[in-house]
């Protein structure tokens, strides 16, 4: 130990951080990255974890309870479900534009809240709407129930030629 | 020891008073009192003649900070009786109205001052725009944008909770919304709702945006913006002031009338108005017309033409203007001023007048059944392109381009561009305010009354 001698700059040591300012810049930086983790984390909790998969596959009715040239709502499940001449098949009742509940109209859907409108297959006649009303694909088991699966979309003009059954007799 | 304590504590409440109230000793000089007291040290000693006369800010800024509280402590009383579940939420609305002792007053006055809050602040805001006031005040302007951001929030949150026609459908409408939204619209749209439909979850978020993430954090930085105005010395002018007066008592006394005044107006107006709650929430239907709230019919008319451009390019390109105000202007001259010289305001009377003449026409003949009828056959990026939000948009920036060619001036471009953005957006609103049935054009007597 030689006390008390001059200060000298070690060539060792020159421009290197004192021990001080070595701590003080750990410290931060593992504050930083604690409190990064710590907001992350908190994002990460409010981010809801997968929901379970609805059910997509509507049980709609029984074919013989859409009559011909009628247009039926659904209102539950937000569909509408149209037999013509050509057939059956269901249009998504959600408006393309902003997704308020469309009305029937005089020539075709409506939507309250925007005033996009629609004609009776569901194109876009006029306002803010961009698409064509969803169909959905409509399938009719031998039995006569029908069945709409809204996870798949199908051409609009589709229809599903309702096999008219024998009235069941009880 | 115990008995210094005791004394201590005894004389506590007298010196918590003491804190707070300005001591009244004859010696004390008005400086003395206001460095003494806390109420007082809210306040800077001295105020310049400007600042006291009431045309130059109006006092937006107290009346909006006083209706703020007003929300504050009516919302918390709110708070302990609401129910933030779809099944409960409507009936405990109801019982807030008919059965809560003095409920229907606190709702009522929460609900006023909200409407009001939601004028005075951009009031306040275009104010400050127009008076150039942002210059050398570049953080508190942004800290204020942020606030009247936070502000809408809560106004637009605040109107869900009932859980009525208007807010169910209002939701809907803003969650499909956000798929218009690029990048950053499903992650917002998922952490909003907490789920892929409009549920139980959905209202328990939007409750804690109203009262706990959006109060909160206007709170703190409201308080930033109070402070950054005495940091930062008061109003903003390019011409110093030498002469000032002590502010207490004359700034302090203002202050304080201000703010009873408008308590008092509020509680006039919550007394007269009946304000009914709307129908519960028709999960199955909307009603027909389904309209937002005043403040939001602007935005409504707007998307009604083009979900993309109404609802995101034009907010997104006014929102980025705001911003980019105090960057874009960097005229040392004339701050906190209405305008610079007369023909500076005839320039912007004139701009304004014809751009809004523009926009108004535009968007009435986009009406006509023969347009109307033309517009259904364009291409989809042709429909959003071509439509009265683009419109006013364009009308804008050539105004602005003409107000700059002329002066010179980046200010006065500035200031047109907000002029014709402002009345535009009065426009929209009174379009919405038009629309009936079918979303056709009516007159607004003319059937049901929304929108209130």
């Amino acid at each position: 130990m030689t006390p008390n001698l001059p200060q000298q700059p070690d060539p060792a040591t020159e421009g290197a951080l004192s021990r001080r300012a070595l701590l003080e810049r750990l410290t931060g930086v593992t504050a930083l990255a604690c409190g990064i983790g710590a907001v992350a984390a908190t994002l990460r909790a409010a981010v809801p974890s997968k929901p379970d998969a609805e059910n997509r596959r509507l049980y709609v009715g029984r074919a013989a309870d859409f009559k011909m040239n009628t247009t039926t709502w659904l209102s539950e499940m937000e569909l509408f479900i149209l037999h013509t001449r050509a057939g059956l098949a269901a249009l998504s009742a959600r408006c393309t534009h902003l997704g308020c509940t469309v009305r029937r109209s005089r020539d075709g859907f409506r939507c309250p809240c925007h005033g996009a409108s629609f004609d009776a297959e569901g194109h876009v006649l006029a306002g803010p709407a961009r698409r064509t009303l969803p169909w959905y694909a409509l399938s009719v088991t031998p039995t006569g129930d029908c069945w709409v699966n809204t996870e798949v979309e199908v051409t609009p003009g589709s229809y599903v030629a309702a096999v008219m059954l024998p009235e069941e007799t009880p | 020891m115990w008995h210094a304590l005791g004394k201590a504590l005894a004389s506590l409440p007298q010196n918590l008073v003491a804190d707070l109230r300005p001591h009244t000793r004859p010696d004390d000089s008005a400086s003395k009192r206001l460095r003494r007291s806390f109420l007082y040290h809210l306040f800077p000693l001295r105020v310049t003649e400007r600042a006291l006369a009431p045309t130059t800010t109006w006092a937006l800024g107290i009346i909006s900070l006083t209706l703020f509280l007003v929300l504050c402590g009516t919302g918390l009383v709110l708070a302990l009786y609401y129910v933030p579940t779809p099944a409960e939420a409507y009936d405990s609305m109801l019982d807030i109205e008919h059965r809560v002792a003095l409920g229907g007053l606190l709702r009522r006055l929460h609900r006023v001052a909200a409407h009001a809050l939601v004028i005075t602040a951009a009031l306040h805001l275009l104010r400050v725009a127009m008076q150039a006031a942002y210059r050398h005040r570049e953080l508190n302007w942004w800290l204020g944008l942020t606030l009247f951001a936070a502000l809408l929030g809560l106004a637009f949150t605040g109107y869900l909770l009932p859980w009525d026609q208007t807010s169910y459908w209002a939701v809907r409408v803003v969650s499909t919304l956000l798929d218009h939204l690029p990048w950053l619209g499903q992650p917002l749209k998922l952490l909003l709702l907490g789920s892929d439909t409009l549920g139980d979850q959905a209202l328990v978020r939007f409750y804690a945006l109203h009262v706990a993430l959006l109060p909160g954090g206007m709170l703190a930085v409201l308080a930033l913006h109070l402070w950054r105005v005495r940091r930062d010395g008061g109003l903003s002018s390019s011409t110093p002031e030498l002469v000032t007066q002590p502010a207490w008592p004359h700034l302090v006394d203002r202050v304080v009338g201000v703010m009873l005044a408008t308590c008092l107006v509020l509680m006039v107006v919550s007394l007269t108005t009946a304000l009914p709650l709307g129908p519960p929430a028709d999960l199955l239907r909307p009603d027909n017309p389904e309209k937002a709230p005043w403040y939001f019919l602007g935005l409504q008319e707007l998307v009604s033409y083009s979900a993309t451009m109404g609802g995101v390019v034009v907010p997104v390109l006014v929102t980025l203007l705001l911003f980019a105000l105090p960057l874009l202007d960097r005229d040392e001259r004339d701050i906190g001023v209405w305008f610079g010289d007369t023909a500076e305001k005839r320039l912007f009377a004139t701009l304004v007048l014809t751009s809004s003449l523009v926009v108004v026409l535009g968007s009435l003949v986009s009406t006509w059944p023969t347009l109307t009828q033309a517009q259904t056959n364009l291409s989809n990026t042709l429909k959003d392109l071509l439509n009265p939000a683009s419109l006013c948009l364009v009308t804008t920036v050539i105004a602005g381009t003409l107000a700059g060619s002329r002066t010179c001036l980046p200010r006065s471009a500035m200031r047109v561009m907000l002029g014709v953005l402002g009345v535009s957006l009065l426009w929209f609103t009174l379009l919405g305010l038009w629309r009936g049935a079918d979303w056709l054009l009516t007159w607004p007597w003319s059937g049901s009354s929304h929108g209130l």
